[in-house]
């Protein structure tokens, strides 16, 4: 389902920059065949050294936190320390949820039955839930149709792509929806810098980082992996190719409604 | 934990929100500590101990635009009687040689924070 998303499938991980020091910039491997036993340790200390990082903050506040709550007044609790508790638990479920389900472990994948999805307005949807109302860099939709979906896995696989396209794409970013016989595609070109093409090929992978994503800020590298196991699991596929004129295009397919 | 029978002012660095509440809460709850600034990278770290002139700055290292081993660089070289803790949820070798080379110490981020509390203590009576 998820090639090289295991650790036992790590010796076919590389790391982009391999000369990295392994504790100044987590993340980034890329996959390549024929690593040697060092490589192979190198990259399992490297997966865990990404995993730790993003592990380090949300713990460390729910830690910190419970240990002030004895001290802390009953407005301080309510309007600071019980929404950052909240905030923090929520972003250890995310990263628990995002490790297992990138990494096809088929116990942590939605038990919810299949019914028909419209994607155009869950689009809509869920980029209002990522940016807010009446934002000018809202995607343009064009088309609809049904796919036939656990609601929650269609939701997250187009918060995923709309995410991805909204940290490392320029607007405008455009979502063309169609029926293609028996299947949904949904189209989503982000326009950007002309990107490597090896890093596209790259881009569905775990931990995977590219250039760009990496200078623009932290992240574990899981979020299109996330939605390529879920569309998976639903029985349809995910994959990214280059957009004409630079950036990503990545492709969503479903079983038709 | 003063300094001269006066509070220990402390500034504090971290671009990650939450760490800084719970620095706030952490050492607000010491007594004769104060938290006098709130820093969210480096450059707004050292405009702050240059400004405040703090007994100490709490650092964390992996920070945008300034990062924190560039603050500490500057602050050494700018305001070299701020004592440094440098306070990072990553320490491989690299970070480590590099603190112990610039001669400051070095905290894992926890929720339990007696060893900030102890390296606060150290590099205020070094200063």
């Amino acid at each position: 389902m998820c090639p090289g998303c295991n650790l036992e499938n790590l010796n076919t991980l590389r790391t982009v920059t391999s000369n990295e020091p392994e504790d100044e910039a987590p993340a980034a491997p890329t996959f390549s065949p024929g690593l040697s036993a060092t490589e192979l340790d190198a990259v399992r200390r490297r997966v865990l050294n990404v995993i730790g990082h993003e592990l380090r903050t949300p713990v460390t506040t729910i830690h910190g936190l419970s240990r002030a709550l004895a001290d802390a007044d009953a407005t301080q609790v309510r309007d600071e320390i019980a929404p950052a508790l909240q905030r923090n638990a929520a972003r250890l479920e995310r990263l628990l949820d995002d490790l297992l389900v990138a990494s096809g472990i088929s116990t942590a994948l939605p038990v919810e039955p299949s019914t028909p999805v419209a994607l155009a307005p869950l689009v809509d949807a869920v980029w209002v839930s990522v940016s807010g109302t009446g934002d000018p860099d809202a995607p343009t939709v064009t088309g609809d149709a049904e796919a036939l979906a656990a609601p929650g896995a269609a939701r997250l696989i187009v918060e995923r792509i709309l995410d991805n396209a909204a940290r490392y794409g320029e607007p405008p970013l455009t979502v063309a929806i169609e029926r293609d016989g028996d299947r949904v595609v949904m189209t989503a070109d982000s326009p950007g810098p002309e990107i490597h093409p090896e890093e596209v090929a790259l881009a569905t992978e775990p931990f995977f980082r590219g250039e760009r994503a990496v200078m623009t800020g932290p992240g574990i590298g899981l979020g299109l992996a996330v939605a390529r196991s879920l569309a998976e699991h639903q029985g349809g596929s995910l994959r990214v190719d280059p957009r004409p004129g630079g950036g990503l295009r990545t492709v969503l397919e479903l079983p038709a409604r | 934990m003063t300094v001269n029978g006066t509070p220990l002012r402390v500034v504090v660095a971290d671009d990650e929100d939450d760490i800084r509440l719970v620095l706030s809460l952490q050492l607000g709850a010491v007594a004769d500590v104060v938290v006098v600034g709130d820093a969210r990278d480096g450059a707004q770290a050292v405009e702050q101990c240059l400004t405040l002139r703090p007994d100490a700055v709490v650092m964390d290292l992996l920070m945008p635009s300034v990062s924190g081993f560039e603050a500490i660089a500057r602050l050494k070289e700018e305001a070299p009687e701020v004592g440094i803790v440098a306070y990072t949820g990553v320490a491989g070798e690299f970070v480590r040689d590099e603190m112990a080379r610039l001669g400051v110490p070095l905290v894992l981020k926890s929720g339990d924070p007696e060893a900030l509390v102890m390296a606060l203590r150290a590099v205020a009576a070094r200063a």
